[in-house]
């Protein structure tokens, strides 16, 4: 058991470690979130809503369609020079293999999340101070769960001729539970509601990003072996 | 081409020559945009008879007896399609099996 | 299953679904009384709900045949999966299409957020997902695992899925619909129901068999060629 932590862990810090060097995927989606808070400008007509009152709907359709993009090249590095094959023949298990990808993929967005959140509080003046750590909470829940479906289908789409054009086709409609409940929790939380509120949005959520997890490991193998 | 009905593998009652559809692809789809466009002239027919004030209480009727009629039609053109298509999979592949047994 | 009863259980099951789809079209024009409120656009609702009725059925065939085909790797089991898929397709399709066409008139849009107007069609989309999954590996085995895991994931998703929408339109309320699935539908109006489910649950497994013998068929025809191919070549190869 210990092995297969380790397991996860090497595989997270590979992709991280690259992460760093070449930041390319951060730079991409970093780009990608301020850039399209600053399009939300333009695309909302300020005299019939201020974008602060849908914030929440906003930063979470922001965070989805930037994860997207580094969500789909996941696999892209292992695609070159048959590094996915050697990944396969190493004594690593798959579900290690899949952990380890959804935590890298997992931390790499929680950054990007943040910066979503920073960036509409000042583009936008959304209030923040009310509910912090709850709210920090619902969006981290959320990543995970964007994170464990997206890397899943992301090993799928890596092995098919129309690439990463494939993800949101295969994706989008299994988040309408995530966007519905996490929106929601966002949205009471940003509007000064106390957790207590939400408890229940919280426990579906939940229960997504583990259903999404479970099967990620359980289903991993079949997508990686030959 | 010899039919040889004593194939193991032969399977439907499709694909004997003489029950085969006389229907090239361009005729298919000639009917279903024809139908299409049926529909469709169909659906909008009620809203000019309104503009032109023709009793619009009878307009109405019309209009839900074509929404009901484009309901069944497009259901029938899809599932009579899907079995076009697995019949035709089957004719292709025994065809096969007959050239060369 | 031979493919012998595959086809004597399909012409059945065809022959009873198509008589019953007669009569249910007898009872649909002719027979059942015109709903109150609504008026004679209430009839599309006898395709309407059987159609949604085979569409989630087809999805849990090939949510099962999926996990089986990971689980014993038969390429049966996974034509079968397809062959399910395909019929959910058209049928959710019909769904999609004559729900706008009864909308327009009993709520004077095509399209309402209704929870399960709005599940069918993301199902559509699963399916979508499925079949393109399918039909873009260059490497056809692998093409069926995933999409046998994209069928599986999807399954497991729909009550999550299912609770959103539901608990969304909660959320904003809606006009009230007058509903023909109240508690109290007219008797014939049930009988005509459940006719029509019956009759294109049939027509629906008469046709998965006979996809599914197509696609035993075309494997079978398959494997021979290359049998002949390799012959061709001098190679040993055991006879299949």
């Amino acid at each position: 058991m210990r092995r297969f932590w380790i397991g996860v862990a090497a595989i997270a810090g590979k992709d991280l470690r690259v992460e760093l060097r070449t930041r390319e995927r951060i730079a991409a989606m970093g780009a990608f979130v301020v850039l399209t808070a600053l399009l939300f400008n333009y695309a909302v007509d300020r005299t019939a809503v201020h974008p602060r009152e849908i914030a929440a709907g906003l930063i979470w359709m922001t965070m989805l369609l930037g994860g997207l993009l580094g969500l789909g090249r996941t696999f892209e590095l292992e695609k070159e020079d048959g590094a996915f094959e050697g990944l396969v023949a190493t004594p690593l298990s798959p579900e290690a293999l899949y952990l380890g990808k959804v935590l890298s993929n997992t931390l790499i967005l929680t950054l990007i999340t943040a910066l979503t959140v920073v960036v509409f509080a000042i583009f936008f003046q959304v209030d923040l101070s009310g509910n912090p750590g709850p709210l920090a909470g619902v969006l981290f829940l959320g990543v995970t769960g964007f994170t464990a479906l997206g890397t899943l289908f992301s090993g799928i789409t890596a092995g098919t001729r129309m690439g990463e054009t494939l993800l949101p086709i295969l994706l989008f409609p299994l988040l309408v539970p995530l966007v519905t409940f996490g929106v929601s929790a966002t949205a009471t939380l940003m509007a000064g509601f106390p957790a207590t509120e939400i408890l229940g949005t919280l426990r579906i959520l939940t229960a997504f990003t583990l259903l999404a997890l479970m099967a990620g490991v359980g289903l991993f193998r079949f997508i990686v072996e030959e | 081409m010899n039919p040889n009905p004593s194939s193991p593998m032969r399977l439907s009652p499709f694909t004997s020559q003489r029950r085969r559809l006389p229907l090239g692809p361009w005729v298919q789809g000639g009917l279903a945009g024809a139908l299409i466009v049926l529909v469709a002239v169909l659906l909008l027919m009620p809203e000019a008879l309104a503009a032109q004030g023709a009793g619009t209480a009878q307009a109405r009727q019309m209009r839900h007896f074509w929404h009901v009629f484009a309901a069944y039609a497009i259901a029938w053109l899809l599932l009579f399609g899907w079995a076009v298509s697995i019949a035709r999979r089957i004719r292709k592949v025994e065809e096969k099996l007959d050239r060369d047994p | 299953m031979s493919l012998r009863t595959v086809r004597w259980a399909g012409v059945t099951l065809g022959a009873l679904g198509v008589g019953l789809t007669l009569l249910f079209h007898w009872q649909v024009f002719f027979w059942v009384p015109t709903e109150a409120s609504m008026g004679i656009v209430q009839r599309i609702f006898y395709i309407h709900l059987p159609g949604a009725w085979i569409a989630f059925l087809a999805f849990g065939i090939v949510a099962i045949c999926s996990a089986v085909y990971l689980w014993l790797g038969d390429d049966k089991v996974d034509q079968a999966a397809r062959a399910a898929a395909e019929g959910g397709l058209i049928f959710t399709t019909i769904v999609l299409t004559s729900g706008p066409l009864w909308g327009k008139i009993a709520w004077g849009t095509w399209w309402t957020w209704e929870p399960r107007l709005t599940l069918t069609l993301l199902l559509w989309f699963i399916y979508v997902g499925y079949f393109m999954v399918r039909n873009s590996t260059d490497n056809a085995e692998r093409g069926k695992r995933f999409a046998a895991v994209v069928g599986i994931v999807g399954a497991l998703n729909i009550p999550l899925i299912h609770m959103s929408v539901q608990w969304f339109r909660s959320l904003h309320p809606q006009p009230v619909v007058a509903r023909p699935d109240g508690p109290n539908l007219h008797p014939d109006m049930l009988t005509t129901l459940l006719t029509a489910l019956l009759a294109w649950t049939l027509v629906f497994f008469s046709l998965f068999l006979f996809r599914y013998a197509a696609a035993r068929l075309e494997s079978a025809e398959e494997l021979r060629a290359l049998t002949r191919a390799s012959k061709a070549a001098g190679d040993e190869v055991p006879v299949p």
